[in-house]
């Protein structure tokens, strides 16, 4: 191709020494003929003669050349310009149909490449995994690991070159310079920037020696750094209050490094207090490893796998597991569970975003068939052109080249216009994704999915244009410059092949999205349990510095609670340290007195009396919280419906004693039943819920939720200035109502509905198109026949009972396809609804239904003008 | 045999030409001159085919071309075997032999 190329490039030199060529075999022939005797003139003229035609033998060598095809391509894009000109309604269409259908599957690639395929902004980081503590018998495909786990796998793997924790919520209160103001931090292995391979900016990150010592050092992001600081360049040797404890800065990362996303603002060394370390306990850990080059995941995971199963006899106790959460019994080894690192950050959008990016290329696959549908009929309205064309030469392989040079501007159209979509689409829409998306902020135009938008655009054209491609060869056969309406059945079975795949993805497509729509439509139904309007709530974390004991902490948590609840239009206050709906998680196994050794899983939450106040958590029983449950009063627990259902089935629970299955953990007695309510998402509320008093185990993290007449929103200002009166110093963060709380929770599913339901809806209206095209158009290439069958005494009623049979059965065979792949597709998206199962009967109904109505819609009319057909005029025309 | 001129075999072109300039450069006149000589007048070379067949081989390596001047002092484009034109001659010449032993064996068998 290249040597070609390069030909072309050189053709006018060719050209010339080719002309230059021929002067001197003419001349050198007149010359021996005039050696022989002949007068110059007629030498020169047999020459000539002996030569033959000069110029279609340049042709000749030319061709040899190979640029001609290269030329002739030109002057059939040309010519398809010309022709895309005179048919300015049909280019449009054709061009908006593949601009928006490149569009939108280009912004969905964006959003797809930024979040899932991007590497991570470290080198070789495809060598980058996490690894997991696992435990499939209970359900825990991978939870968190701990320092013991750290500590030996750090000693015995030698897939890795090396593996670093990290505790990814470790947050402090910065203060002492202006506003005091929440850090998101994280606390970390000193080996965690070598193994991620990364440098700071300046300074230097912490050592080993200041992780074993519990230094008090910090890393600063860049953005903390210039944010917070204003980039001062002394900032090494300054102290910063963190938590109200001097740190010493010691390095600046680079404003690219963002572990473990670009949230995070400052790192610490993760101290493990010896008394930390005990197998099984205390997961509060992330570990990652960097595999050694050439290792493969499969060959750490089975070394990883046999160092657990070791480990596992070394400690038969701890790293037993007994299963017994929500009726499922089972024993159990933990195990190891390695995976790239992008994998695991993204585990919890990979599906979604790849249902979307399913279903954008369904939309786009009834793009193509359209465009295909659209060419075939301009063959066959072309056939006359194309005839003559034959007749006078024109080979196959020329017509089929001049079909594809005409759709070539319309690609090049179409990914151009498809990358303006693409690009407005990101700009408006991605702002639109849950921030809880990793890296969705980089989700934009850059140059794989530029890459994708052109291959995607060149792709549909030539696949569209294969099928006329194809059937031009039959035009010439067909009776060729008499042809007339009789001879265009051939491209109308190629349209119904299209329009039945067209019904065949829309059915899917539309399957999928009402299978969503009825999830979504679950999730809205789903009841709270408590009272989500007029609630305000906020973020608070205690400087222990400050309040050392326990005791300190609650008092300052009740004089926040009293000053609140003394503001007019507070109804209600009090503090719980995991809001629910909001995403973090406290959970862990409780023991009751009655049935030793039977652990279930549970939500542990500690809170004032004030919440359940506030958020109307009802009673079911027995009492909750009062003031007068201290720090020194008996240790008391209050336990949800669900829990007390499991354990004591129909009896009291009331007065039972319950604990955290750790040997010097005490007992707690039971006091009251309350209401479940609604911790994490709908699709994930699997645990039952427990509360201790926040006086009896206190917890330096906490949300403030305030019931209000009205307007929460509105209360924001005056809370924050009383909380400050109580200690200037107090950071307060995410603020937000219960219900924006609630819409962030169903957000991801909000959009994910929309958009699959979007795309089911454009491919509706494709597929009718399409379906509409082709009926209307057989119905009037039939106009003859008609005539024919009326003047021979047919019915109007069965003339127009032909139109209708014609789309019904087109609609019949693809809702049959459709429904057969349906099944398949329902299963792989299983995981992704919920309250509804994957063959709903609903579902499946309403995409055959709708399409059977709107094909007999779309024949209505041409059938009613098959009704009108006058026998006499038909058979004249 | 006043109308015995012979019809080219496909493909043959290339190995007479080949062959033709194992004696030396040549320049296209001279070439087709050389194979009508050569075949007693019974071979003559279309023009149109013999420049494609010059440019073919040129592309493919085998020959290479400079502009020189005849003895008559006629500026020409010559033409030279390369050495893989010259290799290729020699493969191309055992294939042509053996095709032709093969071919009077059919029509003539050996009793």
């Amino acid at each position: 191709m290249w040597s070609r190329f390069r030909w072309w490039l050189r053709r006018d030199d060719e050209e010339r020494d080719l002309d230059e060529e021929l002067r001197a075999h003419l001349a050198i022939e007149a010359r021996d003929r005039m050696d022989r005797g002949e007068p110059p003139e007629r030498a020169r003229l047999a020459a000539r003669r002996s030569f033959g035609n000069l110029s279609h033998f340049r042709e000749e060598t030319r061709d040899a050349w190979g640029w001609t095809e290269l030329e002739r391509l030109a002057g059939d894009v040309r010519h398809g310009l010309r022709m895309l000109r005179r048919a300015p309604g049909w280019t449009a269409t054709i061009v908006a149909t593949l601009a928006l259908g490149i569009g939108l599957s280009t912004a969905i690639f964006g959003v797809v490449y930024g979040v899932l395929l991007k590497p991570l902004p470290y080198p070789s980081a495809d060598r980058l995994m996490a690894i997991w503590n696992s435990a499939p018998v209970a359900a825990y495909r991978r939870y968190n690991v701990n320092g013991v786990n750290w500590l030996t796998w750090r000693a015995r793997a030698q897939s890795f070159e090396d593996i670093a924790l990290a505790r990814l919520i470790r947050n402090f209160n910065l203060t002492g310079i202006g506003e005091p103001e929440r850090l998101q931090a994280a606390s970390t292995s000193w080996n965690l920037f070598r193994v991620l391979q990364v440098t700071p900016l300046m300074g230097r990150v912490f050592t080993e020696k200041e992780q074993n010592g519990d230094a008090k050092v910090a890393v600063l992001s860049y953005g903390l750094w210039r944010g917070r600081f204003g980039g001062d360049p002394a900032i090494l040797h300054r102290k910063i209050f963190l938590n109200g404890e001097p740190y010493e800065a010691i390095g600046v990362m680079r404003a690219d490094f963002e572990y473990p996303t670009a949230q995070f603002e400052l790192w610490t060394p993760l101290y493990l207090p010896p008394d930390e370390l005990r197998p099984g306990l205390n997961n509060n850990y992330v570990a990652i490893g960097r595999l050694k080059p050439g290792v493969t995941v499969a060959q750490a995971q089975a070394e990883m796998s046999a160092i657990m199963r070791r480990f596992v006899d070394e400690h038969p106790q701890t790293n037993r597991i007994v299963v017994a959460a929500s009726g499922s019994a089972g024993l159990g080894y933990i195990d190891a569970l390695v995976e790239p690192l992008l994998t695991s950050n993204t585990l919890q959008v990979r599906a979604a975003l790849w249902v979307l990016m399913a279903a954008v290329g369904c939309l786009l696959l009834i793009g193509a068939l359209n465009l295909g549908s659209l060419l075939i009929a301009r063959v066959g309205s072309r056939g006359q052109e194309i005839a003559i064309r034959a007749a006078l030469g024109a080979g196959d392989g020329r017509l089929a080249r001049q079909m594809l040079a005409e759709t070539i501007p319309l690609s090049v159209a179409g990914a151009a216009g498809g990358i303006a979509v693409a690009w407005l689409l990101l700009r408006v829409f991605a702002p639109l994704f849950p921030s809880q998306i990793p890296r969705i902020e980089t989700a934009g135009l850059n140059v794989p999915v530029l890459g994708f938008a052109t291959g995607i655009g060149l792709l549909v054209v030539l696949l569209a244009s294969l099928l006329p491609a194809r059937l031009t060869s039959r035009f010439r056969i067909s009776g060729t410059m008499q042809q007339d309406s009789r001879s265009v059945t051939g491209g109308t079975k190629a349209r119904g092949a299209l329009v039945v795949a067209q019904v065949t993805v829309t059915v899917v497509l539309l399957f999928a999205g009402s299978l969503f729509a009825r999830s979504l439509e679950g999730v809205l139904r789903v009841n709270p349990g408590f009272r989500t309007d007029g609630v305000l709530t906020m973020h608070l974390a205690v400087t222990r510095a400050k309040y050392p004991r326990d005791a300190q902490v609650s008092n300052y948590y009740d004089r926040i609670s009293d000053r609140v609840r003394a503001l007019p239009g507070v109804i209600a206050a009090g503090f719980v340290n995991r809001l629910p709906l909001s995403g973090i998680d406290q959970t862990g196994p409780v023991e009751f007195e009655s049935h030793l050794g039977k652990l279930i899983d549970t939500d542990w939450r500690s809170a004032t009396p004030g919440y359940f106040e506030a958020a109307e958590i009802p009673l079911k029983r027995g009492r909750l919280f009062t003031e007068s449950d201290t720090p020194t009063s008996p240790l008391i627990a209050v336990i949800d419906e669900q829990l007390a259902r499991e354990v004591f089935g129909d009896r009291d629970p009331i007065g039972k004693r319950v604990r955290i299955p750790i040997a010097d953990q005490p007992w707690t007695t039971i006091v009251g039943v309350a209401g479940h309510i609604l911790n994490a998402t709908p699709e994930k509320d699997i645990r039952p819920q427990i509360y201790w008093p926040e006086s009896q185990r206190t917890q330096d993290r906490a949300a403030l939720v305030i019931r209000t007449l009205s307007r929460p929103e509105s209360f924001t200002a005056a809370v924050v200035e009383h909380i400050r009166k109580e200690d200037p110093d107090q950071p307060v963060y995410d603020v937000r109502t219960m219900d924006e709380w609630m819409s962030r929770t169903l957000g991801a599913r909000d959009l994910l509905t929309w958009l699959v339901a979007f795309f089911a809806a454009a491919s509706l209206i494709l597929g009718c198109l399409g379906l509409y095209g082709v009926v209307s158009f057989t119905a009037r290439a039939r106009t003859r026949e008609f005539g024919i069958r009326l003047a021979l005494g047919a019915s109007p009623i069965h003339v127009g009972r032909l139109v209708l049979d014609q789309a019904a059965r087109l609609v019949l065979i693809g809702c049959a396809t459709g429904l057969a792949l349906a099944f398949p597709v329902g299963r792989a998206i299983q995981s992704l609804l919920y309250g509804v199962a994957a063959s709903d009967a609903m579902a499946l109904l309403i995409a055959p239904a709708l399409l059977m109505s709107v094909a007999v819609l779309a024949s209505l009319g041409p059938a009613w003008r098959a009704l009108r057909i006058d026998p006499a005029a038909a058979l004249r025309a | 045999m006043p109308d015995a001129k012979l019809e080219m075999l496909q493909g043959t072109l290339d190995l007479l030409i080949l062959r033709t300039l194992q004696w030396g450069a040549q320049h296209g006149h001279g070439i087709g001159q050389a194979i009508r000589v050569r075949s007693d007048d019974l071979l003559q070379l279309e023009h149109g085919s013999l420049y494609p067949a010059l440019h073919r081989l040129r592309r493919a390596g085998l020959i290479e071309s400079q502009w020189g001047v005849t003895e008559n002092n006629q500026r020409a484009r010559f033409y030279r075997l390369t050495k893989a034109g010259k290799k290729q001659l020699s493969v191309e010449e055992s294939k042509w032999n053996l095709f032709v032993k093969t071919v009077a064996k059919i029509l003539r068998p050996q009793e």
